[in-house]
């Protein structure tokens, strides 16, 4: 008796399961029609979750009536403008009249700026990078002027860097220049990094590729394009290429990977920027310079501004970075486009306060920091054969992304 | 939580008096007695936990927190 | 039912009743300004000897009466706040001898019947918040020193507060039965197996100093035993450690000096700082105990099986380690290190850190979410939590946890933290109900009220951009002001004083001044400590 009472609910839900399916049950074609449905309906919410709807704002980046316009949902401009805030410049301060390395101990990257006017960068540094630990995320709590703390050797080159775009890559940057806020936005760690993506090795399933395609990551738009599209591009000088504009082999020697590398970068491009592919081509011929918006170029710049920081600024800080703050095979942490962008066609929508930091502007005269040898340093950290090998660039096509490709035509 | 924890019993508690009023009317009182068990448990159930849930911060400190 | 089921059922209704009537939550204590002024005392009050007002004194301090018996920013013994309990909040009496509102108008037999039996004058039972389980064996000439000492103090006419106590959990009388089950009914004996020292530890720590009452590990039952077990559990969403003699989560490690030391300070160097309700006792009651007392003490507690509160063994997820070490490398290792052992004497290694190693994790994850003031001559550490997620607490509390040599059990929850979180409402992340709290040290506050020395306008004029120079010349001029400040007491006082400038920063974004004020603080702190020099 007790036992009845006790599988009494399980019973009931049995018997209720049955009245449920006993109608369907004695009708084949019902069956599969009303699984078949029920099963179509959940795909059909789950795609119509994945749209854009009505109204969208539509923004013209090109002559009328050719399709050049960049749609913006209201919506998720709104939720994405919450991260492009920019954080206000701090007041001005009364010059010491010193400089800050009479002032004070260990200065070796700001030297010659005013003792009181390094002290507001400094404290403008803590407020950008990680608030809530201040100061103590770069300097020893023990003693501010000891290197004991690594962020400390790595800020020093990341001054360095940011002084180096604003003096060399104006191209890109432009007269608003980039601040340390610029990719930090109040957190130690940028929103967007990269790490070279191990290659699946033995345990990959049977599509997936040694070059990462067909295994679908964020950074590719859950395609099944290469899931590291940084290495070749960002790193390596490997040619943007595309396929061939005639019909036959004509000179073109492209590989079909490398245009699924190609599409994979630029997916990353748009989901960087917000934008989508007629920002900066004119989709009626992606490869024609003359026919793409003048954002093209700018865009261009920003390959080789990355790469050139990738190399010069991140790479040498390989061995200063705590082996768990690396990548899954020890390379350090880099630069991509979302890194400053975050989402937007310019970071903080093109708002800027290095006006107010002239210490970050830096100088012609910034000393020319040397290049690595990328491929040697990575081997050196991996011990193994770079996973890149076979599209690993030659030191003379460092330069050959604007050489002669008759398949791209880059005449700009 | 409290109000989630009341909404699943009684989500659980309408099915199955449901249950109830279908095989009553379906297989007779028989089945509709066992049923009827299932009812009267949940409802029991339903009560505790309407009646210990505003109490879960003191259920929590005592039994759920480690230690 | 036969009669001895009612009463077992009867214990234990009671039991329940009395946990939740211990699990009492300072931090989330509910504050209220107090109605306090002076008041009566008794007629015809005779001045007990000298002799017998210094031993009642002592034995005040060492019973931590004012732990309990004294709002914040009210007057001492005067009661008037509320002990957050689950079940709602017990306010606390006036024991000043005021006759209208305090126990100005109590017998002696009034007084032992209270402190011995949980009853007070009027006949009702108290609940066991009040520690009166330990003061039981207190001798009655102790009892009444202690009572001798209370009526010497200046009536203060302060009406006790209702209590918020949910029914069924406010029906006094069921308490009975729980005094009937666990009030010792004889008096402190010393054990002939134990030496004069560990017995006269023993009489502090079962008796007045009632170690027990949260090193204890409570049972459903509240308090089973009384003799203390001193084993660690959960208290007012803290844990308290484990005080046996062995190296996993007890003081085994530690030297007996070392110990005694840290039950004075607060601080020593191998057992970092004390946080929580703990730093409550060791201001108002440890530090004012003997030298002699306190070795006592440690004496007595190594007497205890040395029985650790969990196995140690590596237990952490690959990826919970991971994603713990990525945040305690954003947010953790420049102060403590990548290596855990954090810097001598200044910030506190997390390596062997008994309040990482305890069986619960509720300490350390409350001091990430809420900071800790300074002590001696460690730094403060801000409320680093606010800025982080429930998720990236909880890992980086099991990666600590089982990070170095520890191998306490990675028992965190993303749940817990989320429940500590709402309980964790300090002024060094911000959190305080009533925002800025007043500058508790009175020496620090006759100093900012001195407006010749332009401490004071200094402060008011300190930003981010001018933090350092301020600093550098606030810390002179306040030697030179109140010579007898010691560091931590700068530290800390002065980031209240500087609590409410920080938020009115118009130049700061609203939810970075906390982090502004922290900024002070820590400035303060590495100027201090530096003895302004870079």
């Amino acid at each position: 008796m007790i036992g009845d009472i006790l599988v009494a609910p399980f019973r009931l839900v049995g018997l209720l399961l049955s009245g449920v399916f006993k109608g369907i049950y004695g009708h084949p074609w019902r069956t599969a029609f009303s699984i078949g449905g029920c099963v179509g309906g959940v795909l059909l919410v789950l795609l119509a979750m994945t749209f854009n709807f009505f109204p969208v704002v539509s923004i013209q980046r090109g002559f009328r009536g050719v399709g050049m316009l960049v749609q913006y949902n209201p919506r998720s401009v709104a939720r994405e403008a919450g991260y492009q805030q920019i954080i206000a410049a701090y007041p001005p301060v009364q010059p010491a009249g010193v400089p800050a390395e009479i002032a004070y101990k260990n200065i070796q990257v700001l030297k010659g700026v005013d003792a009181n006017e390094f002290l507001r960068l400094m404290a403008t540094m803590a407020n950008w990078l990680q608030p809530s630990v201040g100061c103590a995320f770069c300097h020893s709590a023990v003693n501010m002027a000891e290197d004991r703390v690594y962020t400390k050797t790595v800020a020093r080159k990341m001054i360095e860097m940011t002084r180096y775009i604003n003096t060399n890559w104006r191209a890109h940057v432009g007269a608003g220049g980039v601040v340390c806020n610029t990719c930090h936005r109040g957190a130690a760690v940028p929103g967007s990094i990269w790490f070279m993506t191990p290659p699946p090795g033995g345990r990959h399933n049977f599509a997936q590729t040694q070059s990462g395609e067909n295994s679908p990551s964020t950074v590719a738009g859950l395609t099944a394009l290469p899931n590291d599209p940084f290495t070749p591009f960002l790193l390596n000088a490997a040619p943007i290429r595309d396929q061939g504009t005639t019909a036959l082999p004509d000179g073109n020697r492209m590989s079909t990977e490398q245009t699924n590398w190609t599409y994979s970068l630029m997916i990353h491009f748009a989901q960087s920027l917000g934008v989508s592919c007629n920002y900066c081509h004119n989709t009626r011929a992606f490869g024609e310079w003359d026919q793409s918006t003048p954002k093209r170029l700018v865009a261009w710049t920003a390959i080789e501004m990355v790469r050139d920081i990738n190399r010069g600024y991140m790479v040498p800080l390989t061995d200063v970075f705590p082996v768990a703050s690396r990548g899954p095979i020890g390379d350090v942490p880099k630069i991509n486009c979302g890194t400053c962008h975050a989402g937007a066609y310019k970071p903080f929508y093109g708002a800027s306060t290095l006006a107010a930091y002239p210490e970050l502007e830096g100088s012609p005269d910034t000393p020319a920091h040397e290049r690595v040898s990328v491929g040697g340093q990575r081997q050196a950290a991996i011990g193994q054969p770079s996973p890149h090998a076979a599209i690993d660039a030659t030191p003379a096509a460092a330069t050959s992304t604007a050489a002669g490709n008759t398949a791209v035509a880059d005449t700009r | 939580m409290y109000f989630g924890f009341v909404v699943a019993v009684l989500v659980v508690w309408l099915w199955l008096a449901g249950g109830s009023l279908y095989a009553w009317r379906r297989q007779g009182l028989r089945s509709s007695l066992a049923v009827l068990t299932g009812l009267t448990w949940t409802g029991i159930a339903g009560l505790v936990l309407l009646f210990v849930g505003p109490y879960w911060h003191a259920v929590y400190q005592i039994l759920g927190q480690p230690g | 039912m036969n009669g001895w089921i009612k009463g077992a059922v009867g214990i234990a209704c009671a039991g329940v009743l009395a946990t939740a009537g211990m699990v009492i939550a300072d931090a989330g204590a509910i504050t209220v300004v107090p109605e306090q002024r002076p008041g009566h005392g008794p007629t015809g009050y005779v001045q007990p000897s000298a002799e017998i007002l210094a031993r009642g004194k002592y034995l005040t301090d060492m019973g931590d009466c004012v732990g309990c018996h004294k709002a914040e920013g009210g007057i001492p013994y005067a009661g008037g706040q509320y002990m957050g309990m689950p079940f709602g909040a017990l306010s606390v009496p006036n024991i000043t001898p005021d006759v209208d509102t305090g126990i100005g108008n109590w017998s002696d037999a009034d007084f032992l019947k209270l402190m011995h039996h949980g009853i007070t004058k009027g006949g009702q039972y108290i609940y066991p918040a009040m520690p009166y389980i330990w003061y039981a064996t207190v001798s009655d000439e102790d009892t009444l020193a202690i009572k001798a000492y209370l009526f010497s103090l200046k009536p203060v006419y302060a009406p006790r507060p209702p209590s918020k106590i949910w029914f069924p959990f406010n029906l006094r009388p069921v308490l009975a039965l729980y005094d009937a089950a666990f009030v010792p009914t004889e008096k402190f004996k010393p054990d002939p197996h134990l030496t004069a020292e560990q017995n006269h530890g023993a009489w502090i720590v079962n008796g007045l100093e009632h170690c027990g009452e949260c090193h204890n590990n409570r049972n459903f039952l509240g308090n089973g035993a009384l003799a203390a077990k001193v084993e660690g559990g959960p208290i007012t969403l803290w844990y308290a450690l484990n005080l046996h003699n062995n190296k996993v989560d007890g003081i085994g490690s530690w030297s007996d000096d070392e110990v005694a030391q840290w039950l004075h300070d607060g601080a020593s160097e191998h057992m970092g700082t004390v946080a929580g309700p703990m730093a409550e006792t060791i201001e108002y009651s440890l530090s004012k105990m003997s030298p002699a007392d306190l070795h006592a003490m440690v004496a007595y507690l190594r007497t205890y099986p040395a029985e650790p509160g969990y196995t140690e063994r590596a237990g952490i997820s690959p990826g919970t380690r991971a994603a713990g070490q990525t945040v305690y490398l954003a947010h953790c290792a420049m102060c403590h290190q990548v290596d855990g052992r954090g810097v001598a004497n200044k910030i506190p290694a997390l390596d062997g850190n008994g309040m990482v190693r305890a069986y619960g994790p509720q300490s350390a994850t409350r001091v990430i979410l809420g900071g800790l003031e300074a002590h001696g001559s460690y730094a403060m550490m801000p409320g680093v939590g606010t800025a982080m997620t429930d998720q990236e607490i909880s890992d980086v509390t099991n990666y600590i946890r089982q990070a170095w040599s520890n191998r306490a059990p990675a028992n965190a929850t993303r749940f817990l933290v989320y429940y500590l979180r709402g309980d964790t409402k300090t002024l060094l992340n911000g959190l305080r109900p009533d925002g800025c709290p007043p500058v508790e040290n009175d020496t620090l506050k006759a100093a900012l009220a001195d407006e010749s020395n332009g401490i004071a306008a200094l402060l008011q004029q300190t930003a981010l951009p001018n933090m350092l120079q301020n600093v550098n010349a606030i810390i002179p001029k306040l030697h030179a002001a109140a010579p007898s400040l010691q560091q931590a007491d700068i530290v800390n006082g002065l980031t209240q004083a500087y609590c409410p400038i920080a938020y009115a920063d118009k130049s700061v974004q609203p939810d970075k001044h906390v982090w502004l004020m922290t900024h002070f603080s820590e400035r303060l702190y590495v100027q201090l400590s530096n003895n302004g020099t870079y």
